[in-house]
């Protein structure tokens, strides 16, 4: 739910066309490896050109599910994304996947003392926030492995 | 990279921002520029009618009307005239700057401005601001907005070269203490905040050690050097480069797509070092002839990021830098002389590039006042967009002698 008891009109930045079409890459890690060179990328380049070859031939990739926590930052800024103030502090951190690739998300369901630099962990599915439609956004978020 | 530019260059001959208010509630924003604009030209010594081109820089989300250069262009009085505006973040006055500068060195026109805009009064700064420049569908979709971004930055700095907040208490200290000498700086007056209060790790110190947003109309005149010639003012020269960098900050990480990004990651900024490249190579400059630096210092750390990006110190080294007090006045490099984004305070896509140019040409025509460095001939202000995926650098001199 939003932090507001009323309805939050976000007129620019949310559409559920928009977040439909681009689910994959929030449900399953879908990134895309070009098939010319090899490089792995996330967010996925389908349909666009690969920096590495500037070759325009992509294809459907899904990233490594397990990676090690590169840099951590627990929020303390007080100032949340729109519909995350009931979650804060939330662990925000920039994540190496064992294939390479770094991404940016949550560690979730972790004491502020068992997450930082070096820290292994998976991806899990998560309900993540009411949008202004009425939708349930859902998408990853990672947990210490072994939890 | 741009190729060196033969014959006419590039002058900067006036500029003027608005003054410190956190509202201007009762001003519109076509008024808000005008003010500028007329202010800026007076001191420049020319007036609308000798205007033949314009651009502005802006964020879209600052204005309901889609097209902001007829909107403008109108205001001020100069239909048919051509106007151009551009939002690109932070940093999108500098590509304004790069453009009418372009055209000035071309021959198609001689004088031009540059104009600026942030008025956060016409828009939800929440959801406005949140998601520019990110990958909106993996970032600002899942919570993570671009202040995550410049805060995990500033964490990959400290972590990768050792420093703790107080290094950015200290930077912060020191912005204070040059905006307590610039009546035009959001915290112009007051006590210097305390050692302890900077180093707060409550949600209120760290906003005393990052930037503090504001309302920003600018304006800067550029000229071919014959108009300065015509006058009988003496020419700063001014000119400008910019790169970018991937939007997403996961391919912050080994990027292939350029050599230099190949061993980066988000404690570098290989963008802002190619822009400072270009920018330097153009004005015939090198790192040594800088006098004073203005950078885009969102967090402190962003500061010593860019002062190492530029060259002005080593990677890792700018902490260091800080705490030998080599930003103060009398240090090697004085930076952000007019109190930076922590203390002049943050003015978003419209202001920040053309303030720190602002700000360079009071200290280069000798009007910085207690805070002026003195026999400054080469001064440099950098902007970053989007969280570094654009950097702007440029430098302002004034001529050999």
């Amino acid at each position: 739910m939003s932090q507001f008891p009323e309805g939050v009109p976000r007129l620019e930045s949310y559409s559920t066309i928009r977040a439909w079409r681009e689910r994959l890459g929030r449900y399953r890690l879908r990134g895309s490896k070009c098939r010319v060179c090899g490089a792995l990328w996330f967010p996925s380049r389908m349909g666009m050109v690969c920096p590495q070859c500037l070759q325009l031939d992509q294809e459907d990739y899904e990233c490594a599910r397990t990676g090690v926590v590169v840099v951590h930052e627990l929020e303390v800024m007080g100032y949340p994304a729109m519909g995350y103030g009931e979650l804060a502090p939330r662990h925000i951190c920039m994540i190496r996947l064992d294939d390479g690739v770094h991404i940016l998300s949550e560690v979730t369901d972790a004491r502020e003392e068992r997450v930082g630099p070096g820290t292994r962990v998976r991806m899990v599915f998560r309900k993540h926030k009411r949008e202004e439609t009425g939708n349930w956004m859902y998408g990853y978020k990672f947990v210490i492995e072994g939890q | 990279m741009h190729n060196s530019t033969p014959g006419r260059r590039t002058v900067l001959l006036g500029s003027a921002v608005s003054p410190p208010e956190r509202s201007v509630l009762g001003v519109g924003y076509r008024e808000y520029l005008t003010r500028v604009t007329t202010e800026a030209l007076l001191v420049s010594g020319l007036g609308l009618a000798d205007v033949e081109i314009g651009a502005i820089s802006y964020n879209e989300r600052n204005v309901p009307e889609g097209a902001l250069a007829p909107v403008v262009c109108d205001a001020l009085g100069l239909v048919p005239r051509p106007f151009i505006s551009i939002s690109q973040a932070c940093a999108g006055g500098g590509v304004c700057a790069d453009i009418i500068s372009a055209y000035i060195e071309s021959g198609r026109y001689r004088i031009g401005i540059v104009l600026g805009l942030n008025k956060p009064d016409n828009f939800d700064f929440r959801d406005a601001m949140g998601p520019i420049g990110n990958w909106t569908d993996v970032d600002y979709m899942l919570g993570f907005t671009h202040e995550n971004y410049g805060y995990l930055r500033s964490e990959a700095y400290k972590q990768q070269y050792g420093y703790d907040d107080r290094v950015a208490a200290r930077w912060a200290r020191q912005c204070h203490w040059y905006a307590r000498r610039n009546p035009l700086a959001l915290y112009s007056q007051g006590p210097l905040p305390t050692e302890e209060e900077l180093l707060s790790s409550t949600p209120a110190g760290y906003r005393a050690r990052t930037a503090t947003g504001r309302n920003l109309a600018s304006c800067l005149v550029l000229a071919s050097e014959d108009v300065a010639e015509e006058l009988g003012r003496e020419p700063l020269f001014f000119t400008v480069g910019y790169a970018h960098r991937p939007c997403y900050i996961g391919n912050h990480y080994y990027y292939t797509g350029h050599p230099l990004y190949r061993e980066a990651d988000m404690s570098r900024q290989p963008a802002l070092a190619l822009a400072a490249r270009d920018a330097f190579e153009r004005a015939r400059i090198t790192v040594d002839d800088i006098d004073l630096a203005q950078v885009h210092d969102l967090s402190s750390y962003d500061g010593m990021m860019a002062l190492e990006a530029m060259g002005v110190v080593a990677p890792g080294q700018g902490g260091r830098f800080v705490l030998e007090g080599q930003t103060a006045i009398d240090g090697a490099c004085p930076t952000n002389t007019d109190g930076g984004a922590i203390a002049f305070g943050h003015s978003s896509a419209g202001g920040d590039f053309a303030s720190k140019v602002h700000e360079n040409f009071l200290q280069l025509t000798g009007r910085a006042g207690e805070r002026q460095v003195p026999s400054a001939r080469t001064a440099v202000a950098q902007a970053y967009g989007t969280h570094h995926s654009l950097d702007v650098v440029s430098v302002l001199r004034r001529q050999d002698t």
